[in-house]
C-alpha cells in the first residue's frame, strides 16, 4: 500500500512541477534589476559585426508582482547614447515554455501604436538575466522585411546584461 | 466503452475486499516504453514545400519533406495490475497511466548564413485500460487495450542568427511557438511476458474517435504572437503571404487533425511488493 502512495505521489508531482514552469519562471524574475550593460549590434552576412551601442549601467528594470502567476508588472528604464529617456510601464508575459519574454506595448511605432518588445531569453539565472532581440538590416522593431530571412545582408541585436540588485 | 472499462475495474475493485482469495496478483507498476506513431503529413508538407519553392533562391538547403513516420515518443508509466479467476487460464486486467513525448528537427539554411529552425513536439498524456487472458501460470497475458489520449503538439520556429543565438523574436513573422491539440480514443492490443517482477510488452493501438477539441479549435496558434493576423502557423504559406485575409477565412493553416495515427510500442515495466 505504502509503495502505490508514493507512485501516486510521484506522478502527482511530475504533473505539478512540467505545469508551473511559467509560475517558476516569472516567481524568480521578481525584484529588481540593474541593466549592466546594454549593447547593439550589427551582424553582418560576411560574419562581421559592427557595435553600434555599448553602455554601462543605462537604466534599470523592475519586476513586480502581477495580476496572476504568469503575468507580473514590469517598469522599464533607460538611457540610450543620445541620451533619450525611454520609460515603459505594462505587462510582462512568457509563454508556456519560457522561450520568450514579451513586454506588452513596450514599444510605440512611427505611427504611434503600441507595440510588444519580445525578447529572447539568453540566460536565466536568479541573479543574472540576459535577453536580446532581433531586427532586420538596420530595422530593430517590427522590421518590413519580416518574411524571407534570405534577402537580408545584415541584422541588429540588442542585447541586455541584468543583475539582481 | 469508456463506461463498459471503468464498470469493469469497480466489479474489479468490488471483489478485492470482498474475495481477496480470488485474486492471484495485485501489484502497482511503473516502467518505461518507446512508441513509434504516424501521423498524415500532407499539411506540414504543404508549408514546407511551399516555402522552400518561394524562397528557392535564397535557399542553400530547405526544409526536409515528412513521411509520416518521424513520430517516436518515449514514455513512462504507473498504474496497477490485476491477475484473477480459478482454473488454468486466469483474466487479467490493468489500469494506467502514461505520459510521454519526443520530438523531430527540420532546418533551413540560407545563402547568407542565416537557419531557419522547424521543431514539432508532441507530448502525450495516456489513461490506458487492458484486459485478456493470462496464461503459461500467469507468465504470458494476451489483452485487448484502450486508451484515451490526450495529445499536444508544439510547433516551435525560431531564427537562428550569425552569432548562434535563436531568436523566436518579432524579426521574422514566423516566429513563435504554436501549440495545438487532439484528443482520441484508441483500442488496440497488448501481449505482455512476465519474468520475476519484470513485465516485458509490445502493444499496438490504432485511433477510433477524435473526442477533442472541435475542428474550429485545432489550428496551430501562437498564444502570444505579437504579429498581425494571421497569428496560425500556415498550411498553405503562399496564401499566408499573398491573401492573408482569404488564407483564414478558407481555413488554410495547419491542423492538428492529421496529427494521429497508428502507433506501436515496446517497453518493460517493473512490480512492485513481494512475488508470490
Amino acid at each position: 500500500m505504502k509503495t502505490k502512495i508514493l507512485i501516486l505521489a510521484v506522478i502527482a508531482g511530475l504533473f505539478a512541477t512540467s505545469c508551473n514552469k511559467e509560475k517558476k519562471l516569472m516567481g524568480r524574475l521578481e525584484g529588481n534589476w540593474t541593466i549592466e550593460s546594454a549593447e547593439k549590434i550589427i551582424h553582418f552576412n560576411d560574419g562581421t559585426t559592427t557595435t553600434i551601442e555599448s553602455l554601462s549601467n543605462p537604466g534599470k528594470l523592475v519586476i513586480s508582482e502581477g495580476a496572476s502567476d504568469e503575468e507580473k508588472n514590469y517598469d522599464f528604464f533607460y538611457i540610450d547614447t543620445n541620451m533619450d529617456t525611454i520609460k515603459m510601464i505594462d505587462k510582462l508575459v512568457t509563454d508556456e515554455y519560457n522561450t520568450r519574454m514579451v513586454m506588452l506595448n513596450g514599444y510605440t511605432d512611427t505611427s504611434g501604436v503600441k507595440k510588444n518588445i519580445v525578447w529572447t531569453i539568453e540566460k536565466n539565472n536568479k541573479n543574472k538575466q540576459i535577453w536580446s532581440t532581433y531586427g532586420v538590416d538596420s530595422v530593430l522593431f517590427y522590421p518590413p522585411n519580416n518574411n524571407n530571412p534570405g534577402t537580408a545582408s545584415s541584422w541588429i541585436s540588442w542585447k541586455l546584461t541584468m543583475k539582481r540588485d | 466503452m469508456r463506461k463498459k472499462s471503468l464498470i469493469l475495474f469497480a466489479c474489479v475493485a468490488a471483489c478485492t475486499t470482498a474475495q481477496a482469495q480470488f485474486f492471484e496478483l495485485k501489484k502497482s507498476y511503473t516502467g518505461y516504453h518507446f512508441a513509434f506513431s504516424r501521423f498524415d503529413p500532407d499539411g506540414i508538407n504543404k508549408f514546407v514545400v511551399q516555402f522552400n519553392q518561394r524562397y528557392a533562391n535564397e535557399i542553400s538547403s530547405g526544409f526536409h519533406q515528412y513521411k509520416g513516420t518521424e513520430r517516436g515518443s518515449n514514455f513512462s508509466t504507473s498504474g496497477f495490475r490485476f491477475i484473477f479467476g480459478k482454473g488454468t487460464t486466469k483474466w487479467t486486467a490493468s489500469m494506467d497511466y502514461a505520459g510521454g513525448g519526443g520530438k523531430e528537427k527540420n532546418q533551413c539554411d540560407f545563402k547568407n548564413g542565416i537557419s531557419q529552425h522547424l521543431w514539432l513536439k508532441w507530448r502525450n498524456n495516456q489513461v490506458n485500460f487492458s484486459f485478456g487472458i493470462a496464461k503459461k501460470e500467469n507468465k504470458i497475458w494476451l489483452e485487448g487495450l484502450y486508451c484515451t489520449n490526450l495529445g499536444k503538439i508544439i510547433l516551435e520556429y525560431s531564427t537562428e542568427h550569425l552569432n548562434n543565438v535563436w531568436s523566436y523574436g518579432t524579426e521574422y513573422k514566423l516566429n513563435g511557438v504554436y501549440t495545438s491539440t487532439i484528443k482520441t480514443m484508441e483500442f488496440g492490443a497488448q501481449f505482455s511476458y512476465k519474468y520475476k517482477k519484470y513485465v516485458f510488452y509490445a502493444r499496438a493501438l490504432m485511433p477510433a474517435v477524435v473526442i477533442g477539441p472541435s475542428k474550429a479549435e485545432r489550428a496551430f496558434v501562437d498564444a502570444r504572437s505579437s504579429q498581425e493576423a494571421p497569428k496560425d502557423f500556415p498550411s498553405d504559406y503562399n496564401s499566408y503571404l499573398d491573401d492573408p485575409s482569404g488564407h483564414v477565412s478558407r481555413k488554410e493553416y495547419l491542423e492538428s487533425t492529421g496529427m494521429k495515427g497508428f502507433s506501436y510500442g515496446f517497453g518493460f515495466f517493473y512490480l512492485f511488493g513481494k512475488e508470490k
